[in-house]
């Protein structure tokens, strides 16, 4: 599959191959991502999220394929993409022997854009003293000195490996809202995680790569909508067990007394109407969340690829 | 002061570039107050060295030298024959090492590489941080060896240490953008420095021994040695082929790490 050049597109990749000696790393990848849209981009170690990410960085070339990102290729626009970009590594380093303050200074004199006012408001709402030598920061604050390089020029798309690692669940949620904000504002964040609730949280579309190959790409509604429902019900009367299984798309059937426990995939409109003749005490439905779609993708499909 | 890479490199390096300053100051002072000493025990250390093997005198980095009682042959066999040579090389290999190898190891590379800066400014800026270095040795070694004798009545011409000097500079350069140059190979894990410092002894002890043999003469050529000290500036000053020879050689290593740092795989 060939994605078209599209004007809306932030990040395109054709046929993005990638070999390390005889180890294929990356396999034909294809993906799109929309301006203005944040994308998870998911899956187990080594499946090739952060070889992705250093392509798209060109830190790496690629054995074969084409990457644009903002509508510009590497070979002739490196140093104006890179102005429009903001990234995040996944395994953080930074100069220690300079304050927080002296490192984003450097950083904005290479970057040649200064927001110092923006740069206050970051440190302020992801609360980290930049005067601070960055040596002797715990790891989720020169996380968050990471971040603030990575958004302090307002860069157009922003390139986010595990951003959150490190960071307490306060800081966390101000991450999040910032990132919304970015969002609000027509950036495109490409972001790699291992904590899928907060990709559920914040991503509009999702990529899950395994063994170099994407595997699915889908948009978060899609994924929920298709998602299964896990349902627990307690019955003041006894219920048939045939009675159940005429409904479709119902699995994982347990049935104990008069509580019963199961999956239904798809439409829930049949399943309600069976159960809605008899007498309920208590009613329990929960959405497969994403880490379960994953694990279950993950486990169905292993052994096929 | 971080304005840019060039000046970032530069503070980094700030405290050992002033302990390196102060060794060379330091150096350059005991050379020429030691010298009187010397001066008058000459002739006794010149039919000393008249009947050393000429293999050991050439692996001194001494080869042709025949007087101690004059302050340019003391310079010769005290400092710039060996000495000299290895403590720029040393410096040389050390700063080459820390343009992309350091950055790399500590990880802070794939970040300066996602900023928009072209690759090849990142090896220039970090390169023109090394030639001030050198510069400034050049300078304290220029001011305390020549300068400095001439306040306690030694006379040496200080043009021709001037000349010298050049020489021992663009030796240091030739090594430092070899080190640049092989830590930015796919194989720069085989210890691009360590290689650099095999090089440099085994190109040295080239230079000395193949001077030896007039067979084997022609081999000089490929050690850079050859070009720092075969005209022995110090004594006929200006050797314009010499100068440029080491010049285009660090040019050619210089623009060779360029070409292979922007088609490099950062790890």
């Amino acid at each position: 599959m060939i994605h078209l050049v599209n004007t809306m597109s932030a990040i395109i990749v054709n046929n993005l191959t990638k070999y390390y000696g005889n180890l294929l790393a990356l396999d034909s990848l294809n993906l799109s991502v929309n301006e203005g849209q944040i994308f998870a981009f998911i899956g187990p170690n080594g499946a090739g999220k952060t070889t992705t990410i250093r392509l798209l960085l060109n830190l790496i070339k690629p054995t074969e394929g084409e990457i644009r990102l903002l509508g510009l290729n590497f070979k002739t626009n490196e140093v104006l993409i890179k102005q429009k970009i903001g990234f995040l590594p996944g395994e953080l380093s930074l100069y220690n022997n300079l304050k927080g303050s002296e490192f984003l200074t450097y950083f904005e004199n290479l970057r040649k854009y200064s927001d110092k006012k923006y740069i206050r408001n970051l440190s302020d709402r992801l609360d980290i003293d930049l005067s601070r030598k960055i040596g002797e920061l715990s790891k989720g604050n020169k996380q968050k000195i990471g971040i603030i390089q990575s958004l302090m020029h307002r860069p157009e798309l922003m390139i986010l490996d595990e951003p959150t690692s490190g960071l307490d669940p306060l800081v966390q949620q101000e991450f999040h809202q910032i990132l919304f904000e970015n969002k609000q504002e027509g950036k495109t964040i490409f972001l790699s995680s291992h904590v899928l609730t907060e990709v559920e949280k914040v991503a509009d579309r999702v990529g899950f790569i395994r063994d170099g190959k994407l595997v699915i790409e889908n948009d978060m509604e899609n994924l929920k909508e298709s998602s299964q429902k896990y349902v627990e019900i307690k019955f003041s009367e006894h219920i048939e067990r045939d009675e159940l299984m005429k409904i479709p798309n119902i699995t994982d059937v347990i049935i104990n007394d008069e509580t019963i426990q199961c999956i239904i995939k798809g439409p829930i409109d049949p399943f309600i109407k069976i159960i809605a003749h008899y007498a309920i005490t208590d009613l329990s439905i929960r959405d497969q969340d994403l880490e379960e779609i994953f694990i279950d993708y993950y486990l169905n499909n292993k052994g096929s690829s | 002061m971080m304005k840019n890479i060039f000046l970032k490199t530069f503070r980094d390096q700030r405290i050992s570039l002033f302990w390196w300053s102060f060794g060379m100051l330091i150096t350059g002072l005991i050379l020429a107050l030691y010298f009187p000493s010397v001066e008058e025990t000459g002739q006794a250390f010149d039919e000393m060295i008249a009947n050393l093997p000429k293999a050991l005198t050439a692996s001194f980095g001494a080869a042709g030298i025949t007087s101690l009682s004059t302050y340019e042959g003391f310079l010769q066999i005290e400092f710039f024959g060996l000495f000299g040579p290895a403590l720029v090389i040393i410096f040389a290999i050390l700063r080459g090492n820390d343009v992309v190898s350091n950055e790399e190891k500590k990880g802070t590379l794939e970040l300066l590489l996602s900023l928009p800066i072209d690759r090849s400014s990142l090896i220039i800026q970090k390169f023109l941080c090394i030639l001030l270095s050198h510069a400034v040795f050049g300078l304290i070694l220029w001011g305390t060896m020549g300068i400095g004798a001439q306040i306690i009545d030694i006379n040496i011409n200080t043009l021709y240490l001037a000349y010298q000097l050049f020489h021992l500079m663009l030796l240091g350069l030739v090594f430092s953008t070899g080190t640049i140059m092989l830590s930015v190979t796919p194989y720069r894990k085989l210890s691009g420095a360590g290689i650099v410092g095999g090089l440099a002894v085994i190109t040295h002890l080239g230079n000395a021994f193949l001077g030896l043999s007039e067979s084997l003469e022609w081999g000089r050529m490929f050690s850079p040695f050859y070009y720092y000290s075969n005209s022995n500036p110090l004594i006929n000053g200006f050797h314009f082929i010499h100068i440029s020879t080491l010049f285009i050689i660090t040019l050619l290593f210089l623009t060779g790490s360029i070409i292979l740092f922007k088609k490099l795989e950062i790890q």
